[in-house]
């Protein structure tokens, strides 16, 4: 029986956990700091880089390699910046963190910070997540007060100020850029790059987004033989644990930790339960609403980035959305290009105008106006959106859209119009 | 924080205030206000309703939730009732699918919400 591997969780699956900072410490919270004190920061972005964790807010990015990228000797001031805007649909991980132990993502955030010479981070929240917010700003207070934040914590000689910022309700913020906008109290809008945020980020310096879950990692990777424990939960390029957000038809939707070597098929029957009401699977969104839908008959997969990537879609930020046999598929299409009608920033033509057209075509399917035609212009609108934008929202808008009408075109022919 | 101040919504005099502290013209502010989903020109109820429809939960009764909602307190998405006492808004993701479906009722979630649950809730805030 497949089981969870905890990690990030180990504190949160307890349930006498204390997650104040008494209570964190007491587990052995801020040891790894500490040690990261005491190394140089080159020296940490090349722990961060052996461990092979990579960016677990939906791309993939080696983190270590990411910070690398960061400009040096610019005599501007670096910035990290935790990206807590968590909307991708069926992603729940990051709230589940910051609400249950916060004082663990913060530490991570701090051991970021002194790797990439960081004296002021900032968290970037999405507005809806009220009782979040009060946790981390209760959790940034406890901090102060201890003297871990501020001036010359644990006697290290190194300044650091955390402040937590709070979005205002818009997908597109959680693309960096966009979220580094937002920051500045600016519309969030998608930049041109490059520059990219490592040489022109936060107020035009050097800056790093990274996603809450990767910085959580950080406190394990830097504890006593971290590294190579963490490369062992994985194959090799998808080292780590990771939290999977599973949602959908299944009997037990929950937010799971998981090694990446497990199969999808096993996520769902043994960790989710399998189907509810006895049904039939037909389907699943491996990685927020943005990834390729998968049939039901290619789950026997490992769920990682890579295996994923080589079966033709993608493993994103872990939330898996498992569909039974009597969902319309064609109804779901047209939920999913509502999503990105709405939350396309506006800036890009192809997206759009794309995203508005898309979700025309499958409403037109879903009154019975469907056609051979209009499933070829739907995947063609798809297709000019691949690629042709200044973020990835236009690719996450596509994505879905091609492989729906890919995978389940006889489900759309049932709203063709009968003439 | 203008907003919270002007009970949960905005107006052109808070926006103009806003931009005079800030020092940037009132279109900007507008600009940035009509971007963001969280900043309301219209008053909310005194309980404001935002229930979840996106992929998750629409998968498992948001959309019949929202339609339940409706139904029962007489409004559409995005009107207040009548008395001022509540209003209703259709959302997106709330980043709480695996609990879904989720509504949030002014600063607090509520997940797995069913039209039971629902109504419970109401009532319980009408009191
Ligand atoms: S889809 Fe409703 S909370 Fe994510």
């Amino acid at each position: 029986m497949l089981e969870e591997t905890l990690v990030l969780f180990k504190n949160i699956r307890n349930p006498k956990y204390d997650k104040s900072l008494a209570g964190y410490k007491n587990t052995g919270g801020f040891k790894s700091l500490k040690k990261v004190f005491g190394m140089k920061p080159e020296e940490v972005v090349q722990e961060v880089k052996e461990s092979g964790v990579r960016g677990r807010g939906g791309a993939g990015f080696p983190t270590g390699l990411k910070w690398s990228f960061m400009a040096k000797g610019t005599g501007k001031p670096s910035y990290l910046v935790a990206n807590a805007d968590e909307s991708e649909p069926g992603t729940c991980k990051d709230r589940e963190l910051m609400l249950k132990d916060p004082h663990l993502f913060l530490e991570g955030l701090m051991i970021g910070s002194y790797a990439v010479g960081c004296h002021h981070a900032y968290v970037y929240v999405r507005g809806e997540f009220f009782p979040a917010i009060k946790i981390l700003n209760a959790a940034v207070d406890e901090l102060y007060a201890d003297g871990l934040l501020g001036h010359d914590p644990l006697g290290s000689g190194f300044n650091l100020d955390i402040t937590i910022h709070t979005g205002a309700g818009a997908y597109i913020c959680g693309e960096e850029t966009a979220l580094l906008d937002s920051l500045e109290g600016k519309r969030g809008q998608p930049r041109v790059k490059p520059p990219f945020p490592a040489v022109s980020g936060f107020n035009g310096c050097p800056t790093s987004v990274n996603n809450v879950e990767t910085l959580a990692c950080l406190p394990f990777i830097f504890s006593d033989g971290g590294v190579e424990s963490f490369k062992s939960f994985g194959p090799q390029n998808n080292s780590g644990t990771h939290l999977v957000s599973l949602s959908g038809h299944v009997n037990s939707p929950g937010v799971y930790e998981l090694r990446m070597d497990v199969s999808m098929k096993d996520i769902i029957y043994e960790i989710g339960g399998g189907i509810r009401n006895g049904k039939k699977l037909k389907g699943v969104i491996p990685g927020g609403s943005s990834s390729p839908v998968m049939k039901a008959d290619e789950i026997d997969v490992l769920y990682n980035f890579d295996d994923l990537a080589k079966i033709g879609t993608m493993m994103g930020s872990s939330a898996m959305m498992v569909f039974d046999e009597d969902t319309d598929v064609v109804k779901l299409l047209h939920r999913i290009t509502r999503f990105y009608a709405h939350e396309s920033c506006g800036q890009c033509t192809p997206c759009r105008e794309g995203t508005h057209w898309s979700r025309q075509i499958v409403r037109d399917f879903l009154n019975g106006n469907g056609s051979e035609e209009k499933l070829k212009r739907l995947d063609r609108v798809g297709g000019n959106m691949l690629g042709t934008t200044l973020c990835a929202l236009g690719d996450a808008a596509a994505m879905p859209i091609q492989s729906f009408v890919n995978k389940f075109p006889e489900e759309f022919r049932k709203y063709y119009a009968t003439t | 924080m203008a907003q919270q101040e002007n009970e949960g919504w905005l107006t052109e005099k808070w926006m103009q205030h806003v931009a005079d502290i800030c020092e940037v013209p009132l279109t900007h502010v507008e600009g940035v206000v009509t971007f963001y989903t969280m900043f309301r020109l219209k008053r909310p109820g005194k309980f404001h309703l935002q229930v979840c429809t996106c992929v998750p939960c629409c998968l498992v009764g948001g959309t019949e939730l929202l339609e339940h909602t409706e139904n029962k307190l007489n409004i559409h998405a995005g009107h207040t009732t009548t008395d001022g006492e509540f209003s209703i808004e259709e959302m997106e993701c709330l980043g709480a699918c695996s609990f879904a479906p989720a509504i949030i009722v002014n600063e607090d979630y509520h997940e797995q919400v069913t039209p039971d649950k629902m109504d419970k809730l109401i009532d319980q805030l009408k009191q």
